[in-house]
């Protein structure tokens, strides 16, 4: 009863988001508040009918009902409780519901916290909304249903795959999909603004949260997903231009371009048509990504469900609303009025650079990612484009990113001056020289390439850059200290916001170049007692013993890591055998350093007592990700920046809605 | 019932949410023109922050101008809305579709691909169910699930171990044995058990450590068959043609004609004489009183492999009923009768065990060890003799 009770709140939730995508946006073209006023109980209703479906799904594997086809198929009653949970999203139907759920939800909370964006805007938004909701709640029903029943049930499941039986899997998804389907949101947003005609700088502050929310999710998404391949998959790679891992890229991309061209729109009411362009662009994105992991037409390991009718039915939706979207924009854009002008060098120069730069880097993984499927469509010709290509077009890109960004944000807006800048940036400029020169001498002046001191001179020029802008806004050394601080105090969020976001990009760059210059691995096969030397560590290798997990078999192998003759870490990679599906798994072992590991994984045993053993040194790998801690921090900031609170409008303060209105209004020194 | 009843809650909410905003005043409220009201409040804050002196009054002119404007816009766009009369047609339209149309698109498409017949069957449910309704898929995995729990318990491992053998699952009914063993050591069945089941999970070949367990077996029991049969077949395996079909011909003097072993035997012996086997007269003689080999053949669990479950059941309950009439005839060990009371668990026939354990009681009373053996048992499994 249960279950079949989550089926039919599941289509129920179906119906009413046609309901949804009709009567809201007719009566918000046609002012008929009452048929507007509908949409945000429709957009909560449709919220709980989901939750009731997606947790009688939940049910089904926490009680190990076989009589779904889908727990059958991937849950097994020996499971770990975690992973009973994390089934549920583990396989296609069950990502898909759960894709569907975050959509709902986000159409939810624009209905609970928006009551101070104007009514006909939040209706059609939400009627955008519905039509999104509609086309995948429908695709779930159709062509996914995790309702399908099996009679008579069997009594065990054939279990999960065991690549995917891992805590990186129970978060990551939920996480990536957040961001994902947050982009929704600014869809629907885009497409009620052009609905309406009408577009405003406040549309872009109405819309900024979402962004922020999506992107932060995306940014933590990519960086969960980055971390979860390199200690999961035993091969020590990190990010390994996989088409799946291009398609969350890519939006993300253009979400970051759209996160701040929104803030060219909302200070300057300038750059309004390519803002709303971009919205649609990061959703068309966001879908592109959907099909390409749902649709299985990649073969790689995130790519579990392989059913053409399936891809069929996501190319449909990605056309339907990628073709549909672009036609409402060259049909209404005409109609929004152009806003604010600026000379090219000032702070919405710069951002729109970013933007072009941004985007053209997206289309550059977009070419890398699609050529080869389409290669393969038309001749059937299977290539691969392989990390030579994006280091030769995405890397070159993100080179004047990275140098421009700090001038970006000291320029003042409409009109700055870039010789003034430069000039306050020199000393920056010259700590980055001079963390450059440390780092080459530390990391060895023979063994650093030019390419890779440039690339930790980008790095420490983005960081020390983007501090800077405390230093310049607090008039350090130019005011007295307690005035700086009491400056510093002052700040508007915004500024730690892109502090942070720039300087956090920067830390991850300088991760990413000291890793890939000075990675070393080894590979050997080695023996109890063995003991080899590498990068100063001796590495022995003591013995292995198989013990039992929950549910595998694993071959725990233990290492003694040594430095200068101490014990600085015992090592227990291992490699698991899976019982209900003999699939063997390997589990690394790190070891981390400051802001360095040793990785450790182990492959096949020899007849004579030898075990493969594979050795990774990566030297400031961590950087990478906690650089994306930094940027989400920023994105968090800027969030929780009262003006893009989107509660009561009457009661919360609006000290924040009055400085955007007066920078808008007049062109000050940026400070 | 109670199904339908919440179907129904459901659809009403849902018509219930359309049909409410519905029914709301058609005239705006002046909430509801939170534009303005967002314009407002940021004239207030700049006008209060010109007050305190936080921004210059040029500033702050320039942007009151700027947001009185935006103000005017929004107050514009709010007078044309309520220009606009409320529609009738509309509202019928919407009204129609959901109290009409919403049930019956949801009620449709649910018939067509729900399956409201099946009830909920979570794993836990079904696997307490009484046996009279709990089919041996059901049995199998109860066993399974309390030998999980009590990996120690060689009566249920002896118990579930045959059953593996016929369903054709002879690695796991290997383990089962082996594990038996564990306890009951000494038990030769087990171990011709776990011999069998090696081999033929082993795809027929006798291996040397599994010869060395037979031989110790017939060492120690000499009138058993079965370590005959398949000593003879290691031997054919091992290229020593002469001596293997030294044993057949031994082996089916002996045998029972009808045994259903006995085709297989001879297929065996006629492939050693094509080979080229000649038979010679020191072939090892058996005990002339060997009993009925009571263990399955591979054609017997081959049989098994492929009947189905109700098939499969009856076969279990068969040998059950087969042990309870010899243990009840002939008396037997306490072990016997052990299994035969963890058979009957298994079976899911509470009652039935604990007449047995009365019986073995009865059976065994001069035996104090046995008896305690029993007792135990009975207290581990939770059975009150039935008095």
């Amino acid at each position: 009863m249960i279950i079949e009770i989550g089926h039919y709140a599941l289509i129920l939730a179906l119906v009413v988001a046609a309901i949804q995508s009709v009567f809201p946006v007719w009566g918000a073209v046609h002012s008929d508040h009452r048929l507007m006023g509908m949409a945000p109980g429709l957009a909560v209703l449709m919220f709980l009918l989901t939750c009731v479906s997606f947790g009688a799904l939940t049910w089904a594997y926490l009680n190990s009902d076989f009589s779904l086809l889908n727990t059958y198929q991937n849950s097994h009653s020996d499971k770990p409780l975690i992973y009973k949970i994390s089934g549920v999203w583990g396989n296609h139907e069950g990502s898909i519901l759960l894709w569907v759920l975050i959509l709902v939800l986000f159409g939810a909370l624009v209905a609970v916290f928006s009551r101070n964006i104007p009514q006909r805007l939040r209706a059609a938004t939400l009627g955008a909304q519905g039509w999104v909701s509609f086309a995948f709640l429908l695709f779930v029903i159709v062509a996914s249903n995790p309702f399908t029943r099996i009679s008579p049930a069997p009594l065990q499941g054939t279990g999960l795959n065991p690549m995917l039986q891992d805590v990186g899997l129970a978060i990551h998804p939920p996480i990536l999909y957040i961001g994902y389907v947050g982009f929704s949101i600014v869809f629907a947003f885009a497409a009620a603004a052009l609905i309406l005609g009408k577009l405003d700088a406040a549309w872009a502050r109405w819309v900024r949260p979402w962004i922020l929310v999506s992107w932060i999710f995306l940014t933590l998404g990519i960086a969960m997903g980055s971390y979860w391949a390199y200690y999961e998959l035993g091969w020590g790679g990190w990010w390994f231009w996989d088409p799946v891992e291009n398609a969350s890229f890519m939006p993300w991309l253009t979400g970051t371009a759209l996160l701040h061209s929104a803030i060219v729109m909302e200070r300057r009411d300038a750059l309004k048509v390519w803002t709303v362009f971009l919205a649609l662009l990061t959703f068309s994105l966001s879908l592109l990504g959907t099909f390409l992991v749902r649709s299985g037409v990649l073969t790689s390991v995130h790519a579990f469900a392989v059913d053409p009718a399936r891809g069929l039915f996501i190319l449909a939706i990605l056309l339907i609303f990628v073709g549909g979207s672009l036609t409402l924009f060259a049909w209404r854009a005409p109609l929004l009025r152009q806003g604010g002008l600026f000379a090219p060098i000032s702070r919405e120069g710069a951002l729109v650079l970013n933007n072009l730069f941004l985007t053209t880097a997206c289309a550059a993984v977009f070419v890398g990612t699609l050529y080869p499927l389409v290669l393969e469509a038309f001749s059937g010709d299977k290539i691969s484009v392989g990390a030579p290509f994006f280091n030769l077009t995405f890397g070159p890109i993100m080179v004047p990113v990275l140098i421009l960004m700090p001038f970006g944000q000291l320029l003042a807006w409409k009109r700055g001056d870039a010789l003034g800048v430069s000039q306050r940036l020199t000393t920056a400029f010259i700590l980055s020289v001079l963390a450059t020169v440390a780092l080459v001498w530390f990391m060895g002046v023979s063994t650093t390439s030019i390419m890779t001191a440039f690339g930790f001179g980008l790095a420490f020029w983005a960081i020390f850059g983007s501090l800077w802008e405390i230093v310049d806004r607090s008039q350090l050394f130019k005011v007295s200290l307690g005035r700086s601080l009491a400056r510093v105090k002052g700040f508007a969020p915004t500024v730690w916001s892109s502090v942070l976001g720039h300087a956090g990009l920067g830390v991850t760059v300088l991760g990413i170049v000291t890793t890939l210059a000075f990675e070393s691995e080894r590979v050997e096969v080695m023996r109890p007692g063995d003991t080899l030397e590498q990068n100063g560590y001796h590495i022995t290798y003591e013995k292995s013993w198989t013990q039992n997990g929950p549910n595998y078999e694993e071959l725990v192998s233990r290492y003694t890591l040594r430095k200068g003759g101490n014990v600085v870490d015992i090592m227990e990679p291992s490699k698991r055998a899976y019982k209900a599906s003999g699939m063997p798994m390997s589990e690394t072992s790190i070891a981390t350093f400051g802001f360095s590991q040793v990785y450790f994984a182990t492959g096949d045993t020899d007849a004579n007592g030898g075990i493969v053993t594979r050795i990774y040194f990566k030297p400031l790998i961590t950087l990478i990700w906690i650089g994306t801690l930094f940027m989400s921090l920023g994105g968090v900031i800027a969030l929780l920046d009262r003006r893009l609170r989107v509660g009561a409008p009457v009661s919360a303060r609006k000290r924040k809605s009055k400085t955007a209105s007066v920078t808008a209004a007049t062109p000050t020194p940026a400070e | 019932m109670t199904f339908w009843l919440v179907l129904a809650i459901l659809t009403a909410a849902v018509a219930l949410a359309v049909l409410v905003p519905l029914a709301r005043s058609p005239k705006v409220h002046p909430d509801e023109r939170n534009d303005e009201a967002v314009f407002r409040a940021q004239l207030e804050e700049i006008q209060k922050d010109l007050e305190r002196g936080v921004i210059a009054p040029d500033m702050a002119e320039a942007a009151k101008i700027e947001v009185s404007r935006r103000l005017l816009a929004a107050h514009k766009q709010n007078e044309g809305d309520q220009t606009s009369a409320p529609s009738k047609v509309r509202l019928r339209v919407v009204q129609l579709s959901a109290i009409v149309l919403m049930p019956l698109a949801a009620l449709g498409l649910y018939l067509q691909v729900g399956s409201p017949q099946i009830p909920d069957q979570p794993r836990a449910e079904r696997m307490a169910a009484q046996s009279g309704q709990a089919d041996l898929e059901v049995l199998i995995a109860r066993t399974e699930d309390h030998l999980k729990e009590n990996p120690q318990d060689g009566q249920g491992w002896a118990v579930i171990a045959p059953v593996y053998m016929r369903t054709g699952q002879f690695e796991k009914a290997r383990s089962a044995y082996a594990n038996a063993l564990q306890q009951f050591s000494d038990n030769t069945d087990l171990k011709v058990g776990w011999a069998e089941a090696s081999i033929f999970a082993n795809n027929g070949q006798v291996s040397e450590e599994i010869e060395k367990v037979l031989r110790r077996v017939n060492l120690a029991q000499p009138e058993m068959l079965q370590p005959y049969y398949y000593l003879a077949m290691a031997m054919g395996q091992k290229g020593q043609i002469n001596e293997a079909l030294g044993a057949w011909n031994a082996l089916l003097n002996v045998a029972d004609a009808n045994a259903p072993w006995v085709e297989a035997a001879k297929t065996q012996r006629d492939e050693l004489i094509a080979r080229g086997a000649v038979a010679s007269s020191n072939a090892s003689k058996l005990p002339a009183s060997a009993p009925q080999l009571a263990s399955p053949t591979a054609d017997d669990v081959n049989a098994a492999a492929q009947m189905n479950a109700d098939d499969r059941k009856d076969m279990i309950n068969q040998m059950v009923l087969q042990l309870d009439e010899r243990l009840t005839e002939e008396g037997g060990s306490a072990a016997e009768w052990a299994r035969l009371i963890q058979s009957r668990i298994i079976l899911g026939e509470q009652a039935e065990a604990s007449k047995t354990v009365a019986r073995a009681k009865e059976n065994l009373k001069d035996d104090a060890v046995a008896l305690e053996q029993i007792n135990q048992l009975a207290a581990s499994l939770k059975l009150t003799p039935a008095e």
